[in-house]
């Protein structure tokens, strides 16, 4: 009876919806309209559609390229606040005030920072810019005239959000910017790691890199594994920052499966065929979360076994 | 009586959260907490008094929502204040009250209200929606309605505006604030440039010599100031073929044309600005600090000299930069028009959702908001704040109306909107996504990333497989 009420909540809110959408995913159904069975057209029309190979490949190589780099940086954050002696409340503060801050607010922050005459970033990376092209000038004479003929011989930095090349990295770097949860979980498994073994290493003669290779990874190997599956799922459904910022673009440079599945549903009115997108997105987190499970026998070890 | 296995901080914290004592009881910081939050939920309740929308003999509520904020929302409210004040009645001679309310996202909550059975009576969307909301059978048709009215019928309105509230042999919405595109000039800039400042260009030749001319870089080689970027502001990528007589589709065979040659045409000429900077000037429509509404925009910063724009640029000139010396003439176009301006045409509408409460008397207000007394309010420059600044869907207007008027070129907009070129977008039931493939189109073409003939084969290919699955599902629809 205690657990009636989230039964209650469970229900109505989460498996009712769950159900409701496998159902639709095989219909023609537009919120206003009763669904029509329409069997796996959905799924033979999502296959023939190219936006959805676009969205899928993005959202793979933004997979690929931010749950790494975010379990490197998140680590590399937890380690040296681990070994600070001073200033560690300040630091952990510090790095994980950017989980705090909305979505939406770090967007348009974030915005303002990858603007390409005033942004942060590049009022930053300019004067580099311009001194190498000095040095090019001086080097090359008749370049500098090539170059006030034609602005594109000119190195400048990157447009960001303008740029197809670099509108996806821009969205990794800005979520490395979000890495302080995760550091977070690490740091508090570091401090769990028995003093005992760092000794034992170092009177065996080991080298900092080899007491994290050998001690510290091992370890808190669980936390990593649980910040992978975590990192695999949130990836995989990134949406708020590149809807504000780029909208999909410039050209679906960041268009993603979940901006897809939003657009069909609540812009094109198709909640079938945003269903079965749904589905497929689920499939795929499911497929390598599972995968990461196969992976990480033998390689996590739980202090219990 | 303290335990004594209590640890030492807990007393001290025990004591800290005790404020006060009342006849022997420990009144504690979380009780001030919730007593505290009590209070405000209380005073929200009794501030924010529900509205009462219940019907009596006398009155009769008609609820209006509308997509608008800040000042054109504040000339909408004013016509519903003075549609209020005549105290028009019903056939049971009750009181017709309109109650208006502004509404963010109006088509995702209209969707939501109509498919859950409680719509507001009167609705404002836009002009894509109509073909929309009226396939899924949102909408009621106002033919009878408009079959008895003397003044709303298709003589007394800009044909554009007019045809595009009918999709499938029905009315389905009307008009209310309509709008045109033109090009707008910065004079200061044409003049600094040696340019005429009173003379815009008239073909797109000279566009391209006068943005050459107002286009200027740093010591560093790098464009500070550009005559013209296709990009800015971002609205419409989709609508360039129409100065170049470009062609979406043919409605008397259902072929998707977004590979026409004339889009292609439209394309191949924009790409002919990449020079100044492609990727910073799309970056530049995209980024925050050039918001539209904002004294950064790039045309109201000086930073673009010419941009395609709205009838409600004036508007936005006046608020954030009313010393901006600007002109505003048709953009060039493509193809021989014999005179005639060639424009995009977009528009508001209202319309009755299905399965509101009170169509009839929606009725009354959607005629309030087609009269010429009506539209002439909220458009012009009598309503708060200056109306919406803009003109009427009508073809005539009355004596003062141009005359009190706040936008300086008014004349330019109506001219271009009684075109015969004057274009809205096509009524295809997967518009809004074939829009959004013209604008990555768009994008794709003016980065390089591939050419303009390609990636409109790219839209033609999706937008004619998504209409033809569109038309086949109607007819499984249609036979149960």
């Amino acid at each position: 009876m205690l657990a009636a009420p989230w039964i209650l909540g469970m229900g109505l809110f989460t498996l009712y919806p769950f159900c409701a959408s496998i159902y639709y995913s095989f219909t023609d159904f537009s919120v206003l309209q009763k669904p029509v069975f329409i069997g796996l057209d959905n799924f033979r029309e999502i296959s023939k559609d190219p936006n959805f190979w676009t969205a899928l490949t993005n959202t793979i190589v933004y997979a690929a390229l931010a749950i790494p780099l975010g379990l490197f940086v998140s680590l590399v954050l937890a380690l040296l606040m681990n070994g600070a002696r001073r200033g560690q409340a300040l630091y952990s503060a510090v790095f994980y005030l950017p989980h705090l801050i909305p979505a939406t607010v770090s967007a348009i922050l974030w915005m303002w920072i990858f603007e390409p005459q005033f942004g942060l970033i590049n009022s930053a990376l300019r004067p580099i810019c311009d001194a190498l092209n000095w040095l090019r000038a001086s080097i090359d004479p008749t370049l500098a005239e090539k170059m006030r003929q034609n602005p594109a011989l000119i190195w400048s930095p990157p447009a960001w959000m303008g740029s197809a090349t670099w509108a996806l990295p821009g969205l990794v770097l800005m979520a490395l910017w979000n890495v302080g949860q995760t550091a977070f979980i690490y740091l508090a498994k570091l401090k769990d790691v028995p003093h005992e073994l760092y000794e034992a290493a170092e009177i065996d003669g080991a080298s900092t890199w080899q007491k994290i290779w050998h001690v510290t990874l091992p370890q808190i190997s669980p936390v990593i594994f649980f910040n992978v599956i975590m990192g695999i799922i949130s990836a995989f459904q990134v949406f708020a920052e590149p809807y504000i910022m780029t909208l999909g673009g410039p050209g679906n440079a960041t268009f993603f499966l979940p901006q897809f599945i939003y657009e069909s549903a609540f812009r094109d009115m198709h909640m079938g065929y945003a269903s079965a997108l749904a589905w497929i997105l689920f499939m795929i987190i499911l497929a390598l979360t599972a995968l990461a499970f196969r992976l990480s026998r033998g390689r996590v070890h739980y202090a219990g076994k | 009586m303290h335990l004594s296995f209590d640890a030492p901080g807990e007393k001290h914290y025990e004591e800290v959260l005790i404020l006060l004592r009342l006849g022997g009881c420990a009144v504690r910081v979380p009780h001030f907490v919730l007593l505290g939050l009590g209070v405000v939920f209380g005073a929200g309740l009794y501030l924010d008094k529900p509205v009462d929308l219940s019907e009596t003999p006398e009155k009769i509520t008609v609820t209006y929502w509308e997509k608008w904020t800040g000042f054109e929302s504040e000339a909408m409210r004013g016509a519903v204040e003075l549609f209020n004040s005549k105290k028009l009645k019903n056939h049971k001679g009750q009181v017709i009250e309109c109650h208006y309310t502004s509404i963010t996202h109006i088509e995702n909550k209209a969707t939501l209200a109509i498919a859950g059975g409680e719509p507001p009576d009167v609705i404002g969307l836009f002009s894509r929606n109509t073909v929309d909301f009226a396939d899924l059978g949102a909408l009621l048709p106002l033919d009878d309605y408009i079959r008895g009215d003397d003044f709303i019928k298709r003589e007394n309105y800009i044909e554009v505006f007019w045809d595009n509230c009918q999709y499938r042999g029905h009315t389905w919405s009307l008009p209310t604030t309509p709008a045109t595109v033109a090009l707008h000039w910065n004079k200061d800039l044409f003049k600094a440039a040696g340019l005429d400042p009173d003379r815009p260009p008239t073909t797109l030749k000279e566009l391209e010599e006068f943005a050459e001319k107002l286009s200027k870089k740093d010591e560093n080689g790098r464009y500070i100031q550009i005559g013209f970027s296709p990009p800015e502001p971002g609205w419409w990528p989709w609508a360039w073929p129409i100065w170049w007589d470009g062609k979406y589709w043919d409605p008397a065979t259902g072929r998707i044309t977004a590979d026409h040659p004339n889009n292609v045409a439209s394309f191949e000429w924009l790409n002919k600005f990449r020079g100044y900077g492609a990727e910073e000037m799309l970056a530049n429509s995209k980024s925050a600090d050039s918001a539209f509404d904002s004294p950064q925009n790039l045309f109201l910063s000086g930073k673009v000299a010419m941009v395609l724009q709205g009838v409600w640029m004036a508007n936005f000139i006046r608020f954030h930069n009313p010393h901006l010396n600007y002109g505003c003439a048709p953009f060039p176009a493509a193809f021989d028009t014999h005179g005639q301006p060639v424009g995009l045409a977009d528009m508001d509408t209202v319309a009755i959702p299905r399965g509101c409460r009170h169509p009839e008397e929606a009725w009354a207000m959607i005629k309030f908001l087609n009269s010429l007394e009506g539209a002439e309010y909220y458009c012009g420059a009598k309503a708060n704040n200056g109306g919406q600044g803009k003109f009427t869907a009508f073809k005539m207007c009355s004596e003062n109306f141009l005359k009190d008027h706040s936008h300086p070129y008014l004349q330019v907009f109506i001219d271009i909107a009684k075109s015969p070129y004057a274009k809205i977008q096509p009524q295809l039931p997967m518009w809004y996504e074939y829009e959004q493939d013209m604008r990555t189109a768009f994008e794709r073409s003016w980065l390089g990333e591939v050419s303009p003939k390609k990636a409109l084969e790219d839209v033609q290919g999706r937008m004619q497989r998504k209409y033809d699955r569109i038309m086949e599902v109607r007819k499984v629809r249609e036979q149960k």
